[in-house]
C-alpha cells in the first residue's frame, strides 16, 4: 500500500492506465489545451481531485466523485497521478 | 427598508414602456441532472424546439402566461461547464448575454443541480453566478437524497451560493410550486463575483472544484452518494467485454422487434385511412386533372410519407427511455473499440439504430457526438442502412425471385439488409483514410447512475422528434411527389396519340369485353411512356443496360431518385397492373419475373440498397452541414457504389446463372 508514505514521492507518481483498481489516487497533472481534457476538467477530472478506476481495459470506466466516467485508455495514460487518498 | 428597495420601483418607472417587458427564465444543467423532466412539468407539451441561430444547437422554448404576465422558458443543451469548449457551452453563453443585453427582458438562471452529485453541479452554479447574479437553484433529486435518510441542508448552501436553493423532485412533482414562486420574484441580473474566491473572473477548474467540494463537504452532501449498489453490479456485467456485447446484442435485438411489431398495427391505420380518403376522394371528384393531382399526387405522397410516423414515434420514444435508464451510455461505452475500428465514434451507433427506421431523424441525432468530423463521417455514411423506405422493394424483389422458396426469400432479405451495414463501414474506412483523416475521438463518456425512466419525458421527447420529422419532411415529400406527378402526368395523350400497337390492343381488349379496369391500365401504361418520364426513361435506359434494367426499371428508377419508395407504385403502372397492385409490391415482384432475368432482379435489389435515393435526407444534410457540398459528394459517392455494385451483380450472377 501507499498509503502513509509522502505525496510527492516520485516513485508514487504514474499514469492513471496503470493505476491498479479499486484504491483511490489524486490527479497531478492533466495536458493543456486538448479539448478532450478541458472536457474532462469541466466534469470533475482536474487536478487535485480524488479519482479512482473501477474497470480496465482498453475502455477504462473511473469515478470521481461518485460519478463515472468512460475513459479510453490512451486518454487515461496522459493524465498524472499520485497514489494515495 | 432597504435604498434598493426603494430605489427599484422609480428606476423602473423612468424607463419608457413602449412594450410589456419580458420575464425569460433560462435552464441550465448539467447532463443527467433531470433538466428536461423538471421543464416538462413547468411547461406540459407547449415547448417548441428550434436551432440556435447559426448552429445545430437545439433550444426547446415555451411561452407561457403566469398570473397575466408573459414567461419565456427556455431549456439550454446539457453541460460541464461555461468554458466554451463546446458549441452547447458557447450557445449557452450567448443566450445568457443576449438576455443580459435585451433591455425588454427580466433574465432569470435556473440552475437544474443534481442534489445526488452536487460538487460538479456546484461548479456550473460558480460559473453562472458569476455572470447573472439572479439565479435559483433547483436541488433536483432530493427523494433519491432522503430515500437513502442523507441531509443537505440547502439552507446553508442558499447562504454559500448568496442565491435561492429550492429542494425539489421533478420526477415526483415535489417543490415544482415553490421554484414557480421563487421564479415569479422580482429578478435582478447584474455580474457578480465568482463565488469560489468572491475576487477573481474565470477561476481554474480545480480552484472551482475545490471550492464545490467544500461547501458540498459543509452542506453536508455525500460525494459518494452516486455510486450506488445497484450501478455497481449492473456495471459489472453490462460494461464487461463480453457480457456486456452479449447484453448489447439482446437489448438491441428486443429493440428492433419493438418498433417493427409496435409500429405495425397503427401503419396499417394509416395506409387503410389514406386509401379510404383516395377512394371517397376519387368517388366525390369528377374525373380530371384536379382529381389526379388530389389522389395519385397529394394523397399518396402525404400517405406514402405518413406511414413511417410509428415508427419514427417509437423509436424515438424507446431510445428516450433507454437514455434515461442510463445504458444508452454504456452501449456506447461497451461498442465503441467495435465502431473505432472502422473510423466511428461509440456514439455513433444511436444514429445508425434509428437509420435502420429511416435515415431523417438519424442524421438528426448525430448532433449527440461531439467531434465535427467524427458527425459528418457518421452522417455521410448513414443513409446506406436499409431504412423502411427500402422494404417494398426488397419485398418485390424477393417475390420476383423466390416466391415459392420462403427460406430462400428471407436470407436474401437479411443479407440486403447485412449489405447495407457492411457498405456503411467499409465506406466509413475508405472517407476516414481520405477525405477526413484520422481516428475517431477517443471516448469520454459520462456514465450516468442506472434509474426508472421517466415515461413523460421519453413520450415528450417523441412527440416533440415527430413533429421535427413532419414539418421538415411531409411538405417536401409533397413537392417531390407533385414534381413527379406532373412529369408523369404532361404533357397528355389523347387514345390516338399513342403508337398504333396499343391502340390496336385496347381495340382488341374492348372487342373481347375485357375488365375496364384492365383496359384503363393499359392506357395508363402507354400515357406514361408518352409523359415525360416515360421519354426519360427510355432515353437513359442505355445507361442501366448493363445493369440488365429494361426500360420500364429504369424509368421506376429515375422517378424513385428523390424518394425510392416510389419505385413500386411506378413500376405498377409502368408494367399497366393498374391501381390495386400499388398496395402490393408482391405483385410487381410477379411481373417483374416475366420481364426481367433473374440477375437483373439481384442487381436491382443491390442498386437499392447502395443508392441514396432520398432528396429530403439530402436536404437534412445539408442543414446539418451547412452547404450542399457534403450531400453532393454523399449522392456521388453513394450512386456510384451502387452503379459499380449491381454491375458487378448483374454480370457476375448472368455468367453464373447461364
Amino acid at each position: 500500500m501507499d498509503t502513509g508514505k509522502p505525496m510527492n514521492s516520485s516513485s508514487h507518481v504514474r499514469d492513471l492506465a496503470g493505476h491498479p483498481a479499486g484504491p483511490s489516487a489524486r490527479i497531478l497533472s492533466l495536458p493543456e489545451d486538448d479539448p478532450q481534457f478541458l472536457r474532462l476538467r469541466a466534469m470533475g477530472l482536474c487536478e487535485g481531485r480524488k479519482v479512482s478506476v473501477i474497470r480496465h481495459g482498453s475502455r477504462m470506466i473511473l469515478s470521481v466523485s461518485g460519478v463515472r466516467i468512460g475513459l479510453d485508455r490512451d486518454l487515461a495514460a496522459r493524465i498524472r497521478i499520485t497514489a494515495g487518498p | 427598508m432597504t435604498t434598493a428597495e426603494i430605489s427599484a420601483p422609480s428606476a423602473d418607472q423612468a424607463r419608457p414602456r413602449t412594450k410589456q417587458r419580458v420575464r425569460r427564465v433560462l435552464f441550465a444543467g448539467n447532463p443527467n441532472a433531470g433538466k428536461t423532466t423538471l421543464f416538462n412539468r413547468l411547461t406540459g407539451l407547449k415547448a417548441r424546439t428550434s436551432n440556435h441561430i447559426g448552429t445545430t444547437v437545439e433550444l426547446r422554448k415555451a411561452r407561457l402566461q403566469w398570473q397575466g404576465a408573459p414567461v419565456e422558458l427556455v431549456d439550454l443543451p446539457g453541460l460541464y461547464g461555461l468554458d466554451n469548449h463546446s458549441a452547447e457551452e458557447q450557445v449557452a453563453a450567448e443566450c445568457i448575454e443576449h438576455g443580459l443585453d435585451d433591455p425588454d427582458v427580466d433574465l432569470t438562471l435556473v440552475l437544474v443541480a443534481d442534489a445526488t452529485n452536487l460538487e460538479r453541479s456546484l461548479y456550473l452554479a460558480g460559473q453562472l453566478r458569476e455572470r447573472c447574479d439572479s439565479l435559483i437553484v433547483a436541488l433536483n433529486m432530493m427523494d433519491l437524497v432522503e430515500r437513502r435518510n442523507l441531509r443537505l441542508d440547502h439552507a446553508h448552501l442558499s447562504t454559500e451560493l448568496g442565491a435561492p436553493v429550492i429542494p425539489l423532485s421533478a420526477r415526483r412533482g415535489t417543490g415544482i410550486d415553490e421554484l414557480r414562486a421563487a421564479l415569479m420574484g422580482p429578478p435582478e441580473c447584474a455580474p457578480a463575483p465568482c463565488p469560489a474566491c468572491l475576487s477573481c473572473k474565470g477561476c481554474e477548474p480545480a480552484t472551482r472544484y475545490a471550492w464545490a467540494e467544500q461547501v458540498t463537504a459543509r452542506a453536508g452532501g455525500d460525494a459518494g452518494l452516486r455510486d450506488s449498489p445497484l450501478t455497481d453490479l449492473l456495471d459489472r456485467w453490462l460494461t464487461h467485454p463480453l457480457s456486456g456485447l452479449l447484453a448489447f446484442v439482446v437489448i438491441m435485438a428486443a429493440l428492433f422487434q419493438a418498433i417493427f411489431m409496435l409500429a405495425e398495427i397503427p401503419m396499417e391505420w394509416i395506409d387503410q385511412g389514406f386509401a379510404a380518403l383516395a377512394a371517397g376522394a376519387s368517388a366525390r371528384l369528377p374525373d380530371n386533372l384536379f382529381a389526379s393531382l388530389v389522389v395519385d399526387g397529394m394523397l399518396s405522397a402525404l400517405g406514402g410519407t405518413l406511414i413511417f410516423l410509428p415508427q419514427i414515434f417509437i423509436l424515438f420514444f424507446l431510445i428516450s427511455v433507454l437514455e434515461d435508464t442510463g445504458y444508452l451510455a454504456r452501449a456506447a461505452f461497451v461498442v465503441d473499440r467495435y465502431m473505432v475500428r472502422a473510423g466511428l465514434p461509440g456514439r455513433a451507433f444511436v444514429p445508425m439504430l434509428s437509420a435502420h427506421a429511416c435515415a431523417i431523424p438519424a442524421i438528426m441525432s448525430t448532433r449527440t457526438i461531439d467531434s465535427p468530423r467524427d458527425r459528418l463521417a457518421t452522417m455521410l455514411v448513414l443513409p446506406l442502412f436499409s431504412c423502411s423506405a427500402r422494404i417494398p422493394v426488397y419485398i418485390m424483389v424477393t417475390a420476383m425471385l423466390f416466391a415459392d422458396r420462403p427460406v430462400l426469400a428471407g436470407a436474401v432479405f437479411a443479407a440486403a439488409y447485412f449489405l447495407g451495414i457492411l457498405a456503411a463501414f467499409v465506406s466509413s474506412l475508405a472517407i476516414r483514410g481520405t477525405l477526413l483523416r484520422g481516428r475517431a475521438n477517443p471516448l469520454l463518456i459520462e456514465l450516468p447512475t442506472y434509474k426508472r425512466p421517466d415515461l413523460v419525458t421519453a413520450l415528450t421527447t417523441a412527440v416533440d422528434r415527430s413533429g421535427v420529422f413532419l414539418r421538415r419532411v411531409a411538405t417536401l415529400i409533397l413537392a417531390i411527389s407533385l414534381v413527379l406527378w406532373a412529369l408523369g402526368t404532361f404533357p397528355r395523350a389523347e387514345l390516338e396519340q399513342l403508337p398504333a400497337d396499343v391502340q390496336a390492343q385496347v381495340a382488341q381488349l374492348h372487342a373481347a369485353e375485357a375488365d375496364p379496369a384492365r383496359i384503363e391500365a393499359a392506357i395508363a401504361a402507354a400515357e406514361l411512356e408518352y409523359s415525360w418520364a416515360g421519354r426519360l426513361g427510355k432515353t437513359v435506359q442505355p445507361v442501366f443496360a448493363p445493369l440488365g434494367f429494361d426500360w420500364q426499371v429504369s424509368v421506376g428508377v429515375l422517378a424513385s431518385f428523390a424518394a425510392r419508395e416510389v419505385i413500386a407504385s411506378s413500376l405498377a403502372v409502368l408494367y399497366g397492373m393498374g391501381a390495386e397492385a400499388e398496395e402490393d409490391p408482391g405483385s410487381i415482384g410477379e411481373r417483374l419475373r416475366d420481364n426481367l432475368p433473374p440477375a437483373a432482379g439481384l442487381s436491382l435489389l443491390v442498386f437499392f440498397v447502395l443508392a441514396m435515393q432520398c432528396l429530403p435526407t439530402q436536404i437534412i444534410t445539408r442543414r446539418e452541414t451547412g452547404g450542399w457540398k457534403w450531400p453532393l459528394f454523399q449522392l456521388a459517392y453513394m450512386t456510384t457504389l451502387a452503379y459499380a455494385a449491381a454491375f458487378l451483380t448483374f454480370q457476375i450472377a448472368s455468367m453464373w446463372m447461364a
